[in-house]
């Protein structure tokens, strides 16, 4: 057994997700994840279960020597249960795709999360730093230093002209991708995130949904990230995404000022009817739920809503998700058990920041 | 499970929704799976691999690994490698892909440990001996100059590096 329990860690958000940082108004986190592969193996994919697990037991070695992992216990997907799994995923520790994978796959990480290793993910390794805010120097250094700790003891697969060699072709070179979760209502509202879209693209950037590739985009939050892995060096693609991260900031202030000097009265309504919906719902599914979020994180950033931190709500963004509710309410529910028990946290979260 | 084969993008009552598909879904949705290239920044590799339908596919797609015993066609039909030497077995049909995706098909930044880089070279160069050779005993002296040449980068690459 792998002595884990959920319990140590639902009731706090996480370091990185507790909603601080620069700029939390629009930017809730950032990441950075890297990946590698163990030279003189086939990919993840392409393996049996005794490749698997031979794989799963170098990598293992290496991780414990790190500093990094000192006090950090290996998490076997194969020995927790689908709910804590699906607590890691909504947590970003592991990836969708360890809740149907399960066998030799696992993960270690800090105690304050802010750094994980996946194994036998798409890539033998899956390295992730995270930062909360606008911080993506902070996400490498903590993704990079890793890198550097595992390198010694496991030989990775390297190609002199074509970098690190991944599973996927997106990933070569870098096997680098680095993102930041933002909060873009005004661009939205405005209809201007078309535009923004098509620029990203062409600046070689790509924007995703809330979990990322292939998940839907749900309250206007939204990842974006660099496309391009191979023939750029990591800290020029950092400094790129962080450039672009600081137009799309304040083409998002722009956003907001002109919708509430064109439409102030729509948008207060928005907003105090979204605020009265979440203070006083019995019953909320995550999707609503994300867009009443989306409309008072708008009215907080435009100083209508005061006795609500930006922080409590960039909270919630975790705390609503379906594995956290049961988790934290130690019992497994249904969809309409869920609906409830989502808007009593809620309730709760706001009215405890309403008496301050 | 069937692979996602068209990935885009919509955007629904403001929101945008961003879609992976397999091509029975995304007909079901009334998608012309046969416009590729007006979906969204999708994946622009599954769009590219599909494209090379011409008489050359046939040979291409029977290109095999001989490390993995990977085909070309298992990685048209799933997107992913199947080691890390496929890189190599499928070096031409690849280098279309990368310029497309990153725009580049050289490395720059982190490198291996040293170690592991020149082994690399080493094993790049070992190859290109016996490519070399072979021009030789075919008689191919205009290809076999280009490899002597290819050769002596590495060589000077190596050293470099020591």
């Amino acid at each position: 057994m792998s002595g884990f329990d959920a319990n140590d860690i639902v009731g706090t958000p996480g370091a990185w997700l507790d909603g601080s940082g620069d700029e939390n108004e629009i930017v809730l986190s950032s990441r950075v994840r890297i990946a590698r592969n163990l030279h003189g193996h086939r990919f993840t994919h392409n393996c049996d279960n005794a490749e698997l697990d031979a794989i799963l037991r170098k990598s293992l070695d290496a991780a414990r020597r790190t500093r990094a992992f000192a006090r950090s216990r290996y998490i076997a997907m194969g020995e927790i249960s689908t709910l804590d799994r699906q607590l890691l995923a909504e947590r970003h520790l592991v990836s969708r795709d360890f809740l149907h994978n399960s066998a030799s796959r696992g993960v270690l990480f800090t105690p304050d999360e802010a750094t994980s290793l996946m194994i036998n993910e798409e890539d033998h390794l899956r390295i992730q730093g995270f930062a909360a805010g606008f911080d993506l120097g902070g996400a490498f250094r903590r993704a990079n230093d890793l890198d550097d700790q595992l390198a010694p003891d496991v030989e990775i697969a390297y190609h002199a002209r074509l970098g690190y060699l991944t599973a996927c072709p997106t990933n070569l070179g870098t096997g680098m991708r680095v993102s930041v979760l933002v909060h873009l209502p005004g661009l939205v509202h405005s209809k201007e995130i078309h535009k923004l879209l098509e620029s990203l693209r062409k600046l070689n950037h790509s924007i995703r949904g809330f979990f990322g590739e292939g998940s839907e985009v749900m309250g206007n939050f939204f990842q974006l990230s660099n496309s391009a892995a191979l023939g750029t060096p990591e800290d020029v693609i950092v400094k790129n995404l962080r450039e672009m991260v600081v137009k799309v900031i304040q083409y998002e202030r722009r956003s907001r000022e002109l919708l509430f000097h064109k439409a102030q009265r729509l948008l207060e309504d928005k907003v105090w009817r979204a605020y009265g919906l979440l203070r006083y719902a019995r019953s909320v599914n995550t999707k609503e739920a994300l867009s009443l979020i989306s409309a008072v994180r708008l009215g907080v950033g435009a100083g209508l809503v005061r006795d609500v931190p930006i922080q409590t709500l960039n909270q919630l963004v975790v705390y609503i998700q379906p594995a956290h509710l049961q988790k934290r309410r130690g019992t497994t529910m249904d969809a309409q058990e869920r609906d409830a028990a989502r808007a009593e946290c809620i309730r709760e979260a706001l009215s405890r920041s309403n008496r301050g | 499970m069937r692979p996602a084969k068209v990935h885009f993008t919509e955007i629904v009552n403001d929101n945008m929704v961003a879609m992976n598909l397999c091509l029975e879904c995304a007909e079901e949705k009334g998608i012309d799976v046969n416009k590729a290239g007006s979906y969204g920044l999708g994946d622009l590799v599954a769009g590219l691999i599909d494209d090379t339908v011409d008489s050359e596919a046939e040979r291409i797609s029977k290109v095999r690994c001989p490390s993995c015993g990977y085909e070309y066609s298992d990685f048209k039909k799933i997107g992913r490698l199947g080691c890390p030497d496929c890189y190599d077995a499928f070096e031409a049909q690849l280098v279309q892909v990368l310029r497309h995706v990153h725009g580049s098909t050289q490395h720059a930044g982190k490198k291996a440990a040293q170690v592991g880089e020149r082994a690399a070279l080493r094993e790049r160069m070992n190859v290109l001996r016996e490519e070399l050779s072979e021009a030789i005993r075919t008689e191919d002296y205009e290809r076999a100059a280009a490899i002597r040449d290819e050769i002596r980068g590495l060589e000077a690459q190596v050293e470099d590096d020591a």
